[in-house]
């Protein structure tokens, strides 16, 4: 090892701290940026996948950016309802076809997400399992869901109660896992997917009860006797009760037939008062924009950071000059150049660059797969 | 073998100078160097190793002539054949003991080896501090420390020793200790022994004592 880089390291080991001290000032400085380029890059490239793998949405008329992140990526946010009829008007058209969405329930505080049969096929969603045909009562797990509370093939998982002090609100319903997606690392994946029937049961408008001869009364919906679980025996006793034009859904996707069929759509929904047809990849590039906007704004300020960091850098260099200078005296007092001392300082301070970027890169590294595991959405 | 002649040295700023028109000090001699303070006692020394160089006359050392080096010459001149010992110690606190001592072998007086390394523990034996190696110099007491500095000055065999003031932060027992060590030390590898010092009771144990301020040259 040459005598620099022999010193320099001894240096750095001898003042553990101070070199600690600047190798996480440096790695901050260097691994913040870095690490929110990349994660804004990578949320905004996932959401803009998705967006563009979903021409339109269609729902109730409000805020553009709750409907498309609700319909894309299962939100959090409220929308009002659309009805089932709504979304069968743009299937009868004949210029589009339609998925429609329902999420208004959780289990184990996961999205339910009620869904047509054609979603899986739109989303190119395989599971383990093979042949998923979902029944009233039968849930599909997302594989991050899957994972996260163990569940497989054949368990049962309790859909949440939606206002726990309403004693008159619907009950909690016993579902069935029938399959388990593959992992997608999208939001599909953190999710549970059920058919429209079985989101409607949650929501109280269908439900199953014995036979009234079985159940030993004349009225068993005044009982309030009715199944909590759906199974091979019970499945045929379940009713809607509600006209089929008033049943709600969240949204609905609407993928147009063509281009033709997209334009006519935009425009017969541009005045309605009550539904909005939103185009989903210029609604999620609105918000990228913005979000663009904010990291133009922080871009700054790290810009700033980074030169307050380095002149703090210089000024320790220098302090740490003067006050090394009978050391460095001595070592050219006995021989060294003046160029070594120089070579001794300099690789000092590329060993800390050194270590700052080698953290930075594991902190950016864990910091993605932070990201990846709580804020990606797409 | 040292030379001076007709040598003039003059500081820049033209405060002090010397003037020596003839010095020798031969192979192996234990010379002490005396005179008050600021009568040029390091100039004297720095002079004899080419930290500085005079503006007139000849000085000779190791059979090498001063003014005839570079800069790169001349450096490389004093990591080869000149050891230091400075009265304050001047020793790395960042590096342990034996890295102390093979200092001058990392700065490149010669190839840092596993002779080198045997030879600085030799050295650390013969003074007493082989317990020591892998201790740092904040850990170690005054007399200690400029044992540590005496062993990195002869490490590398060196012609002479210039020792200035080495006893200078040391109490009287400690100093004769250390005067003894390095006298031993400098005794066994044969160099030219150079020592300041303002302590008279101690040039006895020299060959001869040199009173620096006969060359002494003020300026007002």
């Amino acid at each position: 090892m040459s005598g620099t880089l022999y010193m320099a390291g001894q240096h750095l080991r001898f003042f553990k701290v101070r070199s600690a001290i600047l190798v996480l000032g440096l790695t901050l400085t260097i691994a913040l940026p870095v690490a929110s380029h990349l994660i804004i890059s990578k949320y905004g490239d996932a959401l803009k996948s998705r967006a563009d793998s979903t021409p339109y949405v269609l729902g109730m008329r409000g805020n553009r950016f709750d409907l498309v992140l609700k319909a894309l990526y299962f939100g959090d946010a409220q929308i009002d309802a659309i009805t089932m009829e709504d979304v069968n008007q743009v299937d009868r058209s004949d210029w589009a076809t339609t998925i429609a969405l329902h999420l208004q329930h959780t289990a184990k505080g996961r999205p339910i997400v009620g869904v047509s049969e054609t979603y899986f096929d739109f989303r190119k969603l395989s599971a383990h399992h093979p042949n998923i045909r979902m029944e009233l009562g039968d849930v599909v797990a997302g594989a991050v869901v899957a994972e996260e509370l163990n569940l497989s093939v054949g368990d049962r998982i309790l859909s949440d109660r939606q206002t726990l002090y309403d004693i008159t609100g619907q009950n909690p319903v016993n579902l069935k896992i029938i399959g388990v997606l593959k992992p997608t690392g999208t939001a599909d994946d953190r999710v549970l997917f059920a058919t429209l029937e079985t989101v409607w049961l949650l929501d109280g408008l269908m439900h199953g009860h014995p036979n009234a001869k079985h159940a030993g009364t004349e009225d068993p919906h005044r009982q309030g006797i009715a199944y909590h679980e759906v199974t091979p025996e019970n499945r045929s006793s379940f009713h809607l009760h509600a006209y089929p034009a008033e049943i709600p859904v969240s949204a609905a996707i609407v993928i147009p037939k063509s281009e033709k069929g997209a334009t006519i759509l935009e425009a017969r929904y541009e005045n309605k008062e009550s539904l909005q047809l939103q185009n989903c990849a210029q609604v999620v590039d609105e918000i990228l924009s913005m979000v663009v906007q904010i990291k133009t704004f922080f871009d700054a300020y790290y810009l700033f950071v980074l030169i307050a960091t380095l002149l703090f850098v210089g000024l320790i260099v220098a302090l740490s000059t003067q006050l090394r200078k009978p050391e460095l005296d001595t070592i050219r007092h006995i021989g060294a150049s003046r160029w070594f001392t120089v070579r001794l300082q300099a690789t000092e301070l590329l060993m800390i660059v050194a270590m700052a970027g080698v953290l930075s890169l594991a902190v950016t590294f864990i910091g993605l797969q932070i990201a990846d595991h709580f804020l990606l959405v797409g | 073998m040292i030379q001076f002649t007709n040598v003039e040295f003059t500081y820049p700023d033209h405060t002090f100078g010397l003037t020596i028109q003839n010095l020798s000090i031969i192979d192996g001699e234990r010379v002490a160097i005396v005179g008050p303070s600021g009568s040029g006692k390091t100039t004297l020394v720095k002079l004899m190793s080419g930290a500085l160089i005079q503006q007139r006359g000849t000085i000779i050392s190791c059979d090498t002539k001063l003014t005839n080096l570079n800069d790169r010459a001349l450096r490389q001149f004093r990591l080869k054949r000149i050891g230091f010992v400075f009265q304050e110690f001047a020793l790395l606190d960042y590096l342990n003991v034996r890295d102390n001592i093979l200092l001058p072998c990392r700065l490149g007086a010669e190839p840092m080896s596993p002779e080198a390394r045997d030879r600085a523990e030799a050295l650390a034996r013969s003074v007493g501090l082989h317990r020591h190696l892998d201790r740092y110099p904040q850990k170690l007491s005054f007399g200690e420390r400029q044992r540590v500095a005496i062993c990195r000055a002869i490490v590398t065999s060196p012609s002479i020793v210039l020792a200035d003031e080495p006893t200078g932060n040391l109490d009287g027992t400690t100093a004769d200790e250390v005067i003894s060590i390095l006298d031993d030390c400098v005794q066994q590898s044969g160099a030219t022994l150079i020592v300041v010092t303002h302590n008279l009771e101690l040039t006895n144990r020299f060959d001869r004592t040199i009173d620096v301020s006969e060359f002494a040259a003020a300026y007002t």
